[in-house]
């Protein structure tokens, strides 16, 4: 590879610890601008060219700030011979994805390909053929079960939702397709931008449902959300504190203090060895909407949408509009002299301690008692096959747009070309549609050929 | 004695002649290259349709054209009706095509391999030499007698106002030795590989009517190793224009003004105008519900349906006339349209009814058509079958991956198609030459031109059916557009030496006037916008812009602005693009064994070892291998480099 070619590369990042627990998860990135992809996302990232430190970081995700280790391995003397980082988050695949994803929106990093940081570390001398090649072939390995597991993948219901909306945007692209290639054949007629528009609009709907319906497999397969819930200044942040037997979150008498959701590894006692749960710390909602900006709703939305086992606290036993039925309810503060206990509520103290290994106890019972998954009909999802999902639909609607307002397609190609993103999505998950596809469907259908 | 030249053509089609000029061109001259057609005055025949150009196909003839090849001129010249396809539509998509007189068009070609100096024998293949492995020329069945061009034929021709002579005659002279040493080979055989013409029940060896059949060479070419298949392809009856009421039908009329193919100024032209020829108008008709009982109740007598070919695998996008009937059996009507083959002779191509039906069905179905009630046939259809050499034993170069040395361009290769053909024979010409010279091979890539992704899917994919190019074949199709061919190839031709001078200074001067457009629109504002911005808005008119920048509304500013409205789709291209290359065209040896790589899954190593891809890229795009695999084969080139000294 010439040096011109290894100067233009992009920085590539992936989740490199192995699935299934650990206690920490690793997030790896390298290039030539890791150090540029690094700052977009941790404030607390020094300036000027990256130096050979371990050091505590702040990333910044749609869901909060997460803590995190920081290393940082400037080039040549880093494992590819790139300057390189690694943040290790607590281990929890979802938050190791999501930190991969921040890294990746920053538009200046992409996600590694199998084994493209040993390719790297063989091309600048970092590793020997041999080790490369024993590294490669493992993940060789490991990416022909996933293809496997991928196949099984497409036979449930994911798999058959998406290829039912790959088949359905299939055949409408074939129809704007022979509206470009065959148009010098009477027999066929284009499909005007109603009809498109109407198919279009169908699958997206199709797909949103899908997403809206999904449950994570992150949830199924990983530490459940517990999360903190209630009316602002109900005390949510000093239980969370309190529960964690550290400071984390700002604690003030001010009503809406916590802007962010804090998230935290917590380790609880279950009847039949620990439980490990992520706590949770939702920004406060109140009825007048004072005090929340668009940027906080969202976070508590996503943790509430979430969340396996939602703690509801009030000072004097108010439900809330999040609150449920398998709520654990928490009356806070009970150290204090107004303090009037409600029925059917807990009484806590983050001061005293009254009352937290009970509600330790309720939050691992709670847990274990979940059943495995919540709703039958809720389709499991990855979080990539959520991201491609996700990607599909903005392609859609770029479509959409595309499509205009006149009688006929005006720009059948930017249309079609914003419709070949939505099956690349959707080629992800289910199977890949190729160019000679979309042919033999437009051949099955018109009458082409002079 | 023996005769020797650096580059061999074997046919005179759109392929060969592209080869063979292309040849000329890198090598600087074309003394060391030679043509061998059974029948030179044939060579730039259209065998099928009169029309160059069309959907996808403008693209590539645009590109051949950057490239300096010979078909776009030639259709130019050869022009009596010029139609931009799609023009309501996106300029991406928007496909140049031209119906020609095909004796004018024959005789321009001759006419521009003349001036690149081949030498053109006539002759017959029968054996393809082969030493040491390598391809170092072929053997005829004779002395082959030498033909020239005839500047008196040229001469008669320049003008336009009478029918077009072929321009190569028989030379007086002793012939070539019948065996001929070369550095390397192109083969265009056509549809003449053991071709057998069907009309009916009628069977007659042969590619084309009256011409005659190449039988040796698909032998030689399996004793090669090589493995063969069939496919076929048809052509419709012809009918007399005097016998049909054209005056009656429909007229089609072409653009006006029409648009010539060649990125050349229209001065360039030998004739030193556009349209060279007069323009007319073709007819349309359609079949009839009576024709479709007539071809229903004789479908046994079709070979096709009488289980009288060897192949089923012919065209979905070109079926014969009763494939229509009985896949589309709840039609009663198909279009027809009646295109004249030539100014000045009475043949009418029916396009839209290629069958094989006997003669005399033929003759009977024409007059079901509306217009045709008296209407003759000059020549039934026929179907022809022939044999093609499965592609993914060349590379992307045109070269047979076992027999270095030796080229497949044009329907051999299982394509079809006068564009297509031309585009391989460009390719493998060049590459041709730059084997003679040894030198690295000349490969284009799917994001520069359609040639570049025709090249690709060959060696890539397993035809199902002759292949045809189709814009939805190409992933970067919003750059790859017919107005921009030049932008795109002609610098890299002229690094190929593809490009002589003269057009080189016309794509220099086109390139600094489209400069100081963007310029121009960079620095004007309409409605306190700059005016390049402004461009792409949906209202935005070239009426506005250029009165912004002014320049005059013309094709530069058409493009200029097609450049910035598509700016927002194509830049997240171009990043996929760049990444791409990383490996698109990093090398893998011919000798790559699979097996040498530790890792690598079974299924990768058998499709590897079966179309033996000659790039990273291509190895990526097989079905069966997956992005480890390339990363594994990736590492164990790496080694490979790494042992051979720097």
């Amino acid at each position: 590879m010439s040096g011109a070619q290894a100067h233009a590369r992009e920085v590539i990042v992936a989740v490199a610890s192995a699935s299934g627990r650990a206690a920490v998860l690793m997030v790896r990135a390298s290039g030539p601008d890791a150090s540029d992809v690094l700052r977009r996302v941790d404030s607390r990232m020094p300036f000027g060219p990256m130096r050979r430190v371990v050091r505590a970081g702040e990333i910044e995700l749609p869901i909060g700030r997460l803590p995190c280790l920081v290393l940082t391995m400037p080039g040549p003397a880093s494992y590819t011979g790139e300057d390189s980082f690694e943040l290790l988050v607590p281990g929890h695949p979802t938050l190791g994805l999501a930190v991969a994803r921040a890294l990746e929106t920053t538009g200046i990093a992409r996600s590694a390909s199998p084994g493209e940081f040993t390719l790297r570390a063989f091309e600048s001398g970092r590793l020997t053929l041999e080790q490369a090649e024993g590294v490669a072939a493992t993940i060789a390995a490991r990416t022909d079960a996933e293809l496997r597991a991928a196949s099984m993948l497409r036979a449930g219901v994911v798999g058959r939702g998406a290829d039912a909306a790959a088949e359905a945007v299939a055949d409408l692209l074939a129809l704007v397709e022979a509206g470009i290639d065959f148009t010098d054949q009477e027999d066929v007629v284009a499909i005007t931008p109603s009809d498109l528009r109407v198919g279009i609009d169908r699958v997206t709907t199709s797909l949103r449902a899908m997403l809206q319906g999904a449950i994570s497999m992150e949830r199924l397969e990983s530490a459940p959300w517990v999360v903190l819930c209630g009316a602002p200044n109900a005390g949510k942040s000093a239980l969370f504190n309190a529960l964690l037997g550290r400071t984390r979150a700002v604690v003030a008498d001010v009503a809406g203090t916590t802007r962010d959701a804090l998230v935290e590894p917590l380790r609880l006692d279950g009847p039949d060895g620990p439980v490990e749960v992520l706590l949770v710390d939702a920004p406060g909602v109140d009825g007048t909407v004072h005090g929340l900006d668009a940027l906080g709703q969202r976070m508590r939305d996503e943790a509430m949408r979430r969340a396996c086992v939602r703690i509801e606290c009030s000072h004097d036993g108010t439900w809330t509009r999040d609150s449920d039925p398998s709520s654990i309810c928490v009356q806070t503060q009970s150290d204090r002299a107004s303090f009037r206990a409600v029925d059917g509520w807990l009484a806590t103290s983050a001061i005293t301690g009254d009352g937290l290994e009970t509600l330790r106890e309720r939050v691992a019972a709670a847990v274990l008692g979940l059943a495995a998954p919540a709703s039958a009909e809720g389709v499991v999802l990855a979080e990539r096959h959520r991201a491609l999902l996700d990607e599909a639909v903005l392609h859609l609607q770029a479509a959409l747009a595309a499509i205009g307002s006149g009688r006929v397609l005006a720009h059948p190609e930017l249309v079609a070309a914003a419709m070949h993103g939505a099956l690349e999505s959707l080629g992800g998950i289910a199977g890949r549609i190729a160019p000679d596809d979309i042919l033999g469907r437009i051949f099955g259908r018109f009458c082409v050929g002079k | 004695m023996q005769a020797r030249c650096r580059v061999l053509v074997v046919g005179g089609g759109h392929a060969g002649v592209e080869a063979a000029a292309a040849a000329a061109r890198a090598l600087g001259g074309g003394e060391g290259v030679w043509l061998v057609s059974m029948d030179p005055a044939r060579i730039g025949a259209m065998s099928c349709n009169p029309a160059i150009g069309g959907l996808a196909k403008g693209q590539m003839v645009r590109e051949i054209d950057a490239l300096g090849g010979i078909m776009g001129v030639a259709a130019d010249h050869a022009g009596i009706q010029f139609k931009v396809l799609n023009s309501s539509k996106g300029p991406a998509v928007r496909g140049p095509r031209a119906q020609c007189d095909k004796e004018a068009y024959l005789a321009e070609v001759q006419r521009l391999l003349s001036t690149h100096g081949v030498r053109v024998l006539q002759g017959l293949v029968e054996r393809i030499v082969v030493e040491s492995g390598r391809c170092v020329g072929v053997r005829l069945a004779q002395a082959a007698p030498e033909w020239r061009a005839s500047q008196a034929s040229i001469d008669w021709n320049r003008g336009g106002e009478r029918r077009a002579r072929p321009v190569y005659e028989l030379a007086v002279g002793a012939p070539i030795d019948a065996e001929i040493r070369a550095d390397a080979v192109v083969l265009t055989t056509g549809t003449f590989m053991r071709a057998l013409m069907h009309t009916g029940e009628n069977r007659t060896a042969g590619g084309r009517v009256g011409e005659g059949v190449a039988a040796g060479i698909s032998t030689a070419l399996r004793e090669l190793g090589l493995e063969l298949g069939r496919l076929k392809t048809g052509t419709p009856p012809r009918l007399r224009r005097a016998s049909i009421d054209w005056e009656a039908l429909p007229p089609q009329h072409g653009d006006d003004p029409p648009q010539p193919f060649s990125f050349l100024p229209a001065w360039h032209m030998e004739s030193g105008r556009f349209p060279k020829l007069r323009q007319v108008e073709c007819r349309q008709t359609s079949t009839t519900a009576a024709m479709h009982e007539l071809i229903r109740a004789n479908l046994h007598r079709a070979p096709m349906y009488a289980g009288a070919m060897e192949t089923q695998q012919g065209p979905r996008y070109c079926p014969s006339v009763e494939d229509k009937v009985v896949r589309f059996a709840d039609r009663d009507s198909h279009g027809v349209f009646l295109e004249p083959e030539c100014l000045f002779t009475d043949e009418i191509y029916c396009n839209g009814i290629s069958t094989s039906l006997p003669a005399e069905i033929q003759h009977e179905l024409v007059r079901h058509m509306p217009g045709c009630s008296r209407a003759e046939i000059i020549r039934p259809g026929y179907a022809v079958e022939y044999d093609m050499v499965w592609p993914h034993q060349i590379d992307a170069t045109a070269e047979a991956k076992s027999v270095p040395g030796l080229f497949l361009a044009g329907q051999i290769n299982g394509t079809s198609g006068y564009e297509e053909a031309a585009g391989q024979g460009l390719v493998a010409g060049l590459n041709a030459a730059r084997r003679a010279r040894g030198e690295d091979p000349a490969r284009i890539g799917r994001d520069q031109a359609y040639i570049g992704v025709l090249m690709d899917d060959l060696v890539v994919r397993q035809p199902r059916e002759p292949y045809r190019m189709f814009t939805s074949r190409a992933e970067h199709r919003l750059s790859l557009r017919s107005d921009n061919a030049d932008e795109r190839l002609t610098e890299l031709g002229r690094t190929w030496r593809l490009v002589p001078d003269a057009r080189w200074s016309a794509f220099e001067a086109e390139r600094a006037a489209m400069r100081s457009l963007r310029e121009a629109l960079q620095a004007a504002h309409i409605d306190g916008q700059v005016a390049a911005l402004w461009a792409r808005r949906p209202d935005a008119t070239l009426d506005r812009l250029a009165a912004a920048a002014a320049c005059p509304v013309d094709a530069r500013l058409d493009r200029v602005v097609t450049d910035l409205r598509y700016e927002g789709y194509l830049t997240r291209q171009r990043a996929e693009i760049r990444r791409q290359r990383e490996s698109e065209h990093a090398p893998i040896p011919a000798g790559f064994d699979p097996d040498a790589v530790k890792g690598l899954r079974a299924e990768a190593r058998e499709v590897i070892r079966k179309f033996r891809p000659t790039t990273l890229g291509q190895a990526s795009r097989l079905a069966g291998v997956n992005p480890a695999d390339v990363a594994l084969v990736a590492l164990w080139l790496r080694r490979g480099s790494a042992r051979r000294p720097a």
